[in-house]
């Protein structure tokens, strides 16, 4: 096994495709004739990575998107603990899809410090697909899909169940997690399964002071049940997440001189007087994300399978503000409750020759989202209508297959600005009153948006069971968010005064993606390479005057550079990969690196916030002791450069300095008393070296969090 | 769009009204004016300069603010938020709380604890404190001093407590000269540019 990865460049003999609008899930269980075994990864044409039960146990303790930065061409953007956001080839959460048991994430994404509120214990693996996937999962999918997949449910009967703990060094942070699973004897074919888990830490701490005000608390239940029938299936599930926690003292509202005061960029100011405590001070965010679902799932006679589901979720975000007084109410609050419905069709495999075999299916989905803010002038309310169709064929031919897929989507949306937003855009030249119809005293702004992606792709098995070539050219879409199109304030992490652009249209992405990957023996190498132009693409940047020279915003609080939301033509084009030597064997060596470019077509700059290059390498022992299973040590180091492609001027603050951190693993399972025990121990940062990362949030504020031993303690029963 | 409120519907959004009526209903303490009351001593004569954006459109209203040469004045410094009605007073909760809050002001055109420019045309000094004992600017004493036109700054910083460690401490306005404001803690609430000018 990899040490931290289980990728699969393997070449699949039988190639099935489990065609899902909304990726492969677990309620499957009633079709593992279809893909008990074979995990989308293995038939995709996009590079894609899977983190396995095992990859996830040694990320225990970890948030969703810390989880996922061993994946290559996948980083992530730290604002506080918890509170970590994914970023994959490039691309921030905006334009990535995040599928929770096959349901579209719904959530205030688009914030720096909004990380996505879903509990990585839940997932019994998580699928990673780089590049842009718009045909298969959706509108935003332009950079890359996040799957979460939960753990099957049971398919026999009897109960099952883990318990785990994990403690954290820094932040002195404890992790309990619980699952029972379940089906009785009395009732066969009906599953259940509970699941909850807690977790507390204290502020974070670099290497050389306390991260003020970074302590934070999640807890996590989800409750599922399952009946199936032969071939078919109904699930019910809820899950709810709830996460309170501190937001840095460090990133307080503060002036671009402030920013770029040497004096502060070397430690912030006060941090000598912070102590690591428990207690969560002001600001601080409180969060919760309720999601309940049903899907039935039914087998036709034919072969070909129907799939339904519905879901409705609420993402609840509370941001309070240090405040006077008796204030108790959030500063910013944000309701955000959707509704999702989708069909799919997946068709009977059509066997039209000898080796050749048709596949496929198409859907419906439709979405309806309402979002309701109260605070300070931030973003309108509003209320969405989408829907989307697609349809999709692949023909397996012997050693080879192709595919060939299309989608459209349509959204509408209505926003409901105060009178007092409406001026405020007004006043800045980006809305005027026929944009909207006021109707007592609301300004109701209407718009639509329509959207086509297609995809062609290819897998083919050069050597079979050696070498393959995946090659896929596909489009996909994104529409304007809410902030893009009426932000309008100043956000209290951000010295700049944001204003929306409520004429910005649809962002599409036509992107093409090369994967090679090759196996021979116990040494493997994929490497992917993408091209992708992206029109409309939204850029965040500061605004220019009618005289060409930075627009600057007169506020209560100060005078800020506006930065305002633009479309220019932008094209990203890199290259990810890793190469394993002696997988599995005694001694592995592992490396990965990705390079991303980005660049305004116009202008020829490079854009803002894209991750540098980074290299990592990782040497395992793995010897065979009898009483253990898959024991092993690791040492690697992980490199990571500066970013030099930043325009002057555009940016907030000049990019930090490369850095290489060593990290450090050890673990095991063993059986005892009938039970499987997994113990293991991961060192993040070993030399407790002083960094700041590029597309950390932190980064403009303080240091990152130093050394972290991250403990773990599991038992399945 | 109320055809989307059918009744079904209803019971599964809930919030339909909530949507289609934005409000700021949480307690956001907005402020949108800064009020300078200036009382000469010389004649008694109190004449208020205000800083005003009520619509957060970028364009505020300012008095300019005239002192005479040689004069000396009482000043009070008032932050409203004129969206309420009433117009609700911040700076009754700034006073409340006079030992997490200072006002300081900095800029060409004064000089005081927090500015030490040179061609200043008028000297400012704390006239209030906190229990204790530092400043905190809501009043303040003015003696317009040289004669020219120029401009000045006040803030008002917000310096809550972390954990258990004050962050407003002595000697903050000598720092707020020395290194500007990013060598202080806390976050600025306000900071408004008053132009000035000293007559004979």
């Amino acid at each position: 096994m990899h040490p931290t990865l289980r990728v699969v460049a393997v070449v699949v003999a039988a190639l099935v495709y489990p065609f899902s609008a909304h990726g492969q899930s677990s309620d499957d269980a009633a079709l593992d004739i279809v893909v008990v075994e074979e995990s989308a990864a293995e038939t995709h044409t996009h590079a894609t990575t899977r983190l396995d039960a095992a990859d996830l146990d040694r990320a225990a303790g970890q948030d969703l998107a810390e989880s996922l930065s061993g994946v290559a061409g996948v980083t992530h953007a730290r604002c506080g603990a918890d509170n970590a956001k994914p970023i994959i080839r490039g691309q921030q959460e905006r334009r990535l899809l995040l599928l929770y048991d096959g349901v579209r994430h719904e959530s205030q994404k688009w914030g720096l410090d909004h990380a996505p509120e879903v509990d990585p214990f839940s997932a019994g693996a998580i699928e990673v697909v780089r590049g842009a996937a718009g045909v298969r999962y959706g509108p935003d999918a332009i950079g890359g899909v996040v799957l979460v997949e939960p753990k099957p449910m049971r398919s026999e009967t009897g109960v099952d169940g883990e318990f785990g703990v994990v403690g954290v060094s820094n932040g002195r942070r404890g992790v309990v997690d619980v699952r029972l699973d379940g089906m009785a004897a009395s009732t066969p074919g009906l599953s259940w399964r509970l699941h909850g888990n807690l977790s507390k830490g204290a502020d974070l701490q670099t290497p050389t002071y306390v991260l003020g005000n970074t302590a934070s608390q999640v807890w996590n239940a989800d409750a599922s049940v399952q009946q199936t029938f032969g071939r078919s299936s109904v699930k019910a599930s809820y899950r709810h997440y709830d996460l309170s926690a501190g937001l840095c003292y460090c990133a307080s509202n503060t002036s671009l001189d402030a920013l770029r005061d040497p004096l502060a960029l070397d430690q912030p100011v006060g941090s000598e007087d912070w102590v690591s405590t428990y207690e969560i001070g002001s600001p601080r965010q409180q969060v919760t994300h309720d999601l309940a679902m049903v899907r039935g799932v039914f087998g036709l006679a034919n072969g070909a399978v129907i799939r339904a589901t519905y879901a409705f979720q609420v993402n609840h975000r509370e941001e309070f503000e240090p405040t006077r007084g008796e204030v108790d109410t959030a500063q910013y609050d944000f309701s955000l409750r959707t509704h999702l419905v989708d069909g799919a069709f997946v068709q009977q495999d059509r066997v039209l020759g000898e080796q050749l075999t048709l596949e496929g299916g198409f859907g419906v989905d439709a979405g309806l989202q309402e979002n309701i803010y109260q605070g300070l002038p931030l973003i309108p309310n509003f209320r969405s209508l989408s829907a989307g169709m697609y349809a999709h064929q692949r023909l397996v031919v012997e050693g080879a297959a192709v595919e060939l897929g299309g989608r459209y989507d349509h959204q509408s949306r209505t926003s409901y600005l105060t009178s007092t937003a409406f001026r405020a855009h007004e006043a800045r030249g980006t809305l005027a009153p026929e944009d909207c119809s006021l109707d007592d005293d609301v300004q109701r702004c209407g718009k639509a948006y329509n959207t086509a992606s297609v995809s062609v792709g290819g897998i083919w098995h050069l050597v079979p069971d050696a070498v393959d070539l995946r090659l896929d050219l596909s489009s996909a879409s994104r529409f304007p968010s809410a902030d893009e199109l009426y932000m309008n304030g100043s956000a209290p992490t951000s010295p700049v005064y944001a204003i929306g652009d409520p004429g910005l249209g649809v962002e599409t992405t036509w992107a093409s993606s090369p994967t090679v990957g090759a196996h021979w023996r116990s040494v493997w190498v994929e490497a992917s390479t993408f091209a992708n132009y992206t029109r409309n693409y939204i850029q965040f940047a500061p605004s220019l005057d009618p005289t060409g020279a930075p627009a600057i915003d007169v506020t209560i609080r100060g005078a800020f550079p506006r930065y305002g939301f633009s479309p220019i033509d932008a094209v990203f084009y890199g290259v990810d990969g890793q190469f394993v030597a002696g997988e599995d064997e005694l001694f592995e060596w592992a490396v990965q690196g990705a390079v991303v470019r980005a660049v305004d077509v116009q202008s020829g700059q490079g854009l803002v916030g894209i991750p540098p290059d980074q290299l990592s390498s990782t040497v395992a022992f793995q010897p065979q002791f009898r009483a253990l299973k898959d024991p092993y040590l690791t040492v690697g180091v992980d490199h990571m450069a500066e970013q030099t492609r930043v325009p002057d001027g555009v940016d907030l603050a000049p990019p930090p300095p490369a850095y290489t951190l060593v990290n450090a693993g050890l673990g095991t399972r063993f059986e005892a008393k009938r039970r499987t025990y997994a113990f293991g121990v991961e060192v993040h940062n070993l030399l407790n070296t002083r960094y700041r990362s590029y597309t950390s949030l932190l980064r403009y504020f303080t240091d990152e969090p130093g050394r972290e031993f991250r403990v773990r303690l599991g038992f399945e029963f | 769009m109320k055809a989307y409120c059918i009744p079904a519907l209803l019971v599964l959004l809930g919030a339909c009204e909530a949507t289609t009526q934005p409000s700021e209903e949480n307690e956001v303490e907005l402020i949108t004016t800064v009020v300078l009351d200036l009382t000469s001593q010389t004649t008694g004569e109190s004449i208020p300069f205000a800083w005003v954006d009520l619509e957060g459109d970028g364009s505020p209203v300012v008095d300019p603010v005239v002192l005479a040469l040689g004069d000396i004045y009482d000043v009070q410094v008032s932050f409203l938020n004129e969206l309420e009605n009433p117009v609700e007073d911040i700076s009754v909760e700034v006073a409340d709380e006079a030992a997490e809050h200072q006002v300081f002001f900095t800029g060409a055109g004064v000089f005081g604890p927090a500015s030490d420019a040179a061609g200043a045309l008028f000297v400012q000094a704390y006239d209030d404190a906190d229990s204790d004992g530092n400043p905190l600017g809501l009043a303040n004493i003015f003696e317009a001093t040289s004669l020219g036109s120029s401009e000045f700054t006040v803030t008002l910083r917000h310096l809550p407590i972390q954990g258990d460690v004050a962050v407003k401490t002595s000697g903050l306005a000598a720092v707020v000269a020395a290194d500007g404001f990013s060598g202080i803690g806390g976050d600025t609430d306000v900071d408004v540019t008053f132009p000035v000018t000293v007559e004979p």
